[in-house]
């Protein structure tokens, strides 16, 4: 692990020879490790407690994918990804999402700028979209028309405005805050927009020490801000890091049964399942399983993903895809609820019970 | 210092054979050990269920419910070993299933698997039991007889960093302990095992308990266990003879005894299971028996024959010198007499004293042949002794009809020299009649001698039969032992046929008390049951004769259930008893005439219960008895004339059960 964080700057990542040996491999994965540990201590400056909540969304700034954190207003959600930012010396933005909001707020929109020259020529306005971390805050408070807009930007990581494709730079993330759709005044989000997150992530009330702690930083002059341990070329290399991280067969397999199992009609699935959700997840939550099973498995120190891995991201990664009946809502059902009843149900997979079976 | 920036198009150096070889071999010992462990889980578990099966079988025996032969516990037990080994040898585990199970136990987080799974994908390979259903049958059969089917996965993408994990997974397996990933334990299963491996041992080890054994059936063991162990005396006895060694019919017989009397002491044969197996050992040796008399001339009864021949006093030197060897059991010296009176009368060259004594023999041996019930053969002899006779009357008449030819030729010749012409004529008249009456005679003299000796040599041929029989019998100490054997079988059927065995002297009373009397067999109920009237206590067992108090009683028919005979293959009687209280059925319901009793109604059977399913009967050989002693009764109180004495005693001998 490298001790001093101005090491990391850009350029120095990928000076490195390759290394495809043992050593070598467990070398990266210490590295790797490392940077994960530098960043979490550097939001423990900021961020009272949440330690699931920031170990979920390092997961995912290393999976490449995009977190949604849902909590009630005032739990840290913002800090949370400012801090994060402030951690990886990447660009930050933050869209505040009203219900007036209009996408091109998200996007940026071309506007009549004159030239040097003297002529007036339409010119595009960068939207607060064109960031390394965008905070999406309140998402839900925005119309879906305006949330959608989000869509491209988080997939292709991109943006199209009138008919022009522009590339976002890498690495890109979105942190996503919602209150709960109970609250008054919010759009549920899509489901396709929902797709998008790699995770869904609840942010709970902290506890009696960690309020005291909160209120002690707060409520001082003492103020503290984090350092920047990360660059972006070194969160790049940790993303493809993850990726060459091997998945045998049969966890692999696991893995698919388990978001095969979130269908009602599925063969995978369990009676709760089908009594209650009205449709599982996409392929995309089967991706989700494995890239963030990929990440613990390297912040375990392994060179293989477990079946632990995948129980352990099964939640963040599934809970925002399965929705919900009729029945389902009524019965105030948590999606937790299913995933764990598929986890219970594929436990034998795991081999637990085979022993002489 | 190695960073995280791992490039992707790094070639992954593979990995040398010897990790690879190392870590397969790690894996293997671990699958050997789960293997065994898992035939032994498998066999202890049926082990369980077979012992546990055979120590119910074994109390369920010693509480009569069943009756199980000595080797069920065994073959229950081994049958479910098999099942057991066939089922621990159905799926074996491979180095995969060995590595799962490794990285479970000692929580390697799927290292072992993962990195066998891309060094040696082909050994990826996963036992599944197959489905059979939800019903309880296919659950059953998937208990009893799984099947399991192996499935296999696709090849795992390689990444540059599966070398490295295969090298530490081969760094890990190399110190693998087996015993510490399949610990030998004493789990729930050997727990099992041993409590019913205990039960078992305690249930084959306790006593016989009749506590659900009814009164009847009690006294019926004991009438068994009785029976059977004379019978098994009996058999033993003739076992023990020297001269029953050579014969292999008697020795079979008397095992078969043997093997029957220990099977009613056991006590665990029914009434009519016991009779049964009884009726049909004894037809087995009567046919033996008599088989045994035809191939040796079908003379007759011989024991009968024999005690004939020593009362009758026979006259000739031959017959005395036969009746002594007889006395002395010399049965070989005996025939030979016999055979000399055969060859004398044969020859001709007799006394006419010696012709009567002869005669007188034949005669009597005659009658005793008629005694022992071959009639063919007595008068076979008897037409012989004629003869003889008939030969000394002829022999006799000639020397009279000579001396009386003599007479008249002398009174002849003085009539001639008187008138030589009248003389000559009448005296050629007469020589003419006399010569044709002599040539008559002559002519039916050279007719008779042939039939006569024909009938001679018929009846010497009945003596030199009588005589083999005779001589066999010297060999045939079998028949005497085979008699013995019928003797005792007849005498245990009676007993175990008559009331269990008991005296018949209980009188029933209600409430099931019974007064001054032995009260055997069910009690009945007067009004509800029967009202008892048979002079002699219950039938065979069952509920006693039944009340004269139906006029209809049992009417015409009488018979065999044609029914029953052809599906249980028992071709005794069964009678309808009490067939006119039993409610209403359409199926046919055969009948029995009874007789009737001194108040003018018919006397019929009782039932043991009444049934559901139709009319109830009572088996045959449970009234036989009763109705015998009844007849024999009856012929003593002279009900009976006398004339018709014989003719009762022939019909209930014919109906005699196992005729």
């Amino acid at each position: 692990m490298n001790a001093n964080p101005s090491s990391n700057a850009p350029g120095s990542a990928g000076a490195s020879s390759v290394a495809t040996s043992s050593a070598d491999a467990n070398a990266a994965i210490a590295e790797f490790a490392g940077r994960i540990n530098a960043i979490k201590s550097q939001m423990a400056r900021v961020i009272v407690g949440q330690e699931q909540i920031v170990e979920g969304v390092l997961m995912c700034l290393c999976a490449g994918g995009h977190v949604l954190l849902e909590g009630v207003p005032g739990l840290g959600k913002t800090l949370l990804v400012r801090t994060l930012a402030g951690s990886l010396g990447l660009q930050f933005s933050r869209i505040q999402f009203t219900p007036d909001l209009m996408p091109a707020d998200v996007t940026g929109t071309n506007i009549i700028a004159e030239t040097p020259e003297g002529r007036k020529e339409f010119q595009f306005q960068r939207g607060p979209v064109f960031t390394n971390v965008l905070l999406a805050d309140e998402i839900n408070r925005a119309t879906p028309k305006t949330q959608s807009a989000l869509l491209e930007a988080m997939q292709e990581h991109s943006v199209t405005v009138a008919g022009t494709t522009y590339r976002l730079e890498q690495p890109y993330i979105v942190l996503a805050t919602q209150n709960p759709i109970e609250m008054e005044g919010t759009y549920p989000l899509p489901e396709a927009q929902l797709d998008r997150f790699l995770f869904k992530m609840k942010v709970y009330f902290p506890s009696l020490e960690e309020m005291i702690r909160i209120l002690d930083r707060t409520t001082t002059e003492a103020s503290d801000n984090p350092e920047r341990v990360v660059d972006a070329a070194g969160v790049m290399a940790m993303r493809r890091l993850v990726r060459e991280v091997p998945i045998a067969p049969h966890i692999q397999e696991y893995a698919v049964r388990i978001m095969l199992g979130t269908h009602p009609d599925s063969e995978y699935s369990t009676e709760q399942v089908r009594r209650f959700a009205r449709y599982g997840s996409s392929p995309r939550g089967a991706q989700s399983l494995i890239l963030a099973g990929k990440v613990r498995a390297l912040l375990q120190g392994r060179f293989n993903v477990a079946y632990e891995d995948i129980e352990m991201v099964a939640h963040p990664a599934l809970r925002h895809r399965i929705i919900l009946n009729f029945e389902g809502q009524a019965e105030g059902i948590d999606t937790d609820d299913l995933v764990d009843s598929l986890l219970e149900r594929h436990e034998a997979e795991r081999g637990v019970k085979a022993v002489a079976a | 210092m190695a960073t995280a920036q791992f490039p992707r198009e790094a070639v992954p150096q593979p990995n040398s054979s010897e990790t690879i070889l190392t870590l397969r071999r790690s894996l293997d010992s671990l699958a050997a050990r789960r293997n065994t462990q898992q035939m032994a889980i498998c066999v202890a578990r049926a082990a369980v269920v077979g012992v546990g099966l055979a120590a119910l079988l074994m109390l369920a025996h010693r509480f009569y419910l069943v009756d199980a032969p000595w080797w069920s516990p065994v073959v229950l037990v081994v049958a479910a070993l098999l099942i057991g080994v066939r089922n621990g040898a159905v799926a074996r585990a491979g180095a995969f299933d060995a590595a799962l199970d490794a990285d479970r136990v000692l929580g390697l987080d799927e290292r072992l698997s993962s990195a066998l799974a891309f060094a040696q994908p082909e050994l990826v390979r996963r036992a599944q039991r197959h489905p059979y259903g939800s019903d309880p049958m296919a659950r059953i059969r998937s208990v009893l007889f799984p099947r399991v089917t192996y499935r296999t996965a696709h090849v795992g993408a390689a990444t540059p960093l599966v070398p490295a994990l295969v090298e530490d997974a081969a760094a890990r397996a190399r110190g693998l302990d087996p015993k510490r990933v399949y610990p030998i334990s004493f789990d729930r299963t050997a727990k099992a095992l041993a409590a019913v491996t205990v039960a078992f041992v305690a249930f084959s080890l306790m006593p016989n308990i009749d506590w659900m054994r009814s009164p009847e059936q009690r006294a019926l063991a004991g009438v068994l266990n009785r029976q059977g162990k004379e019978l098994e005396a009996v058999a033993k006895q003739v076992r023990e003879k020297k001269e029953i060694e050579e014969q292999a019919e008697a020795k079979r017989m008397a095992k078969k005894l043997e093997a029957l009397g220990k099977r009613m002491q056991r006590g665990r044969m029914s009434k009519k299971e016991a009779l049964l197996s009884m009726g049909q050992l004894r037809q087995e040796l009567e046919k033996a028996a008599d088989s045994k008399q035809q191939n040796s001339g079908g003379v007759g009864n011989l024991e009968q024959i024999e005690q004939q021949l020593q009362k009758e006093a026979m006259q000739s030197m031959e017959g005395q010198q036969m009746q002594r060897e007889l006395e002395k059991k010399q049965y070989e010296k005996a025939a030979e007499q016999l055979d000399k009176l055969a060859d004398k009368i044969e020859s001709g060259k007799m006394t006419q004293q010696e012709k009567e004594q002869a005669a007188n023999d034949l005669e009597k041996a005659a009658k005793a042949l008629r005694e022992a019930g071959n009639e063919d053969a007595a008068r076979t002899l008897e037409d012989a002794a004629k003869n003889l006779r008939a030969q000394e009357q002829q022999n006799g008449q000639q020397g009279q009809q000579k001396k009386q030819g003599q007479g008249q030729q002398q009174k002849q010749g003085q009539n001639g020299q008187e008138s030589p012409q009248g003389g000559q004529q009448q005296q050629k008249q007469q020589g003419q009649k006399q010569g044709q009456q002599q040539g008559a005679q002559g002519g039916q003299g050279q007719q008779q001698s042939p039939k006569s000796g024909e009938q001679s040599g018929s009846g010497a041929g009945g003596l030199r039969n009588l005589a083999k029989q005779l001589r066999s019998s010297g060999s045939m100490g079998n028949s005497q032992a085979m008699r013995d054997m019928m003797n005792k079988i007849a005498q245990a059927e009676r007993d175990t046929g008559q009331n269990n065995g008991q005296p018949k002297q209980g009188r029933v009373k209600a409430g099931g008390e019974c007064k001054g009397g032995n009260c055997n067999g069910q009690m009945v109920t007067p009004g509800k049951d029967l009202k008892v009237s048979d002079p002699h206590g219950q039938v065979g067992g069952g509920a006693g004769l039944g009340p004269r108090n139906n006029a209809q009683g049992v009417r015409k028919g009488g018979g065999v259930s044609s029914l029953r005979t052809r599906r249980s293959g028992d071709n005794r009687r069964w009678e309808d008893v009490w067939s006119d209280r039993l409610p209403k059925t359409q199926k046919k319901m055969d009948r029995i005439t009874g007789k009737m009793g001194d108040s003018g109604e018919v006397e019929q059977l009782p039932t043991r219960t009444e049934a559901e399913g139709g009319p109830v009967r009572t088996p045959y050989y449970d009234v036989y008895e009763s109705y015998k002693k009844d007849a024999e009764d009856a012929v003593s109180k002279e009900v009976v004339p006398p004339a018709y004495k014989q003719p009762v005693k022939e019909y209930f001998d014919s109906l005699k059960p196992g005729q």
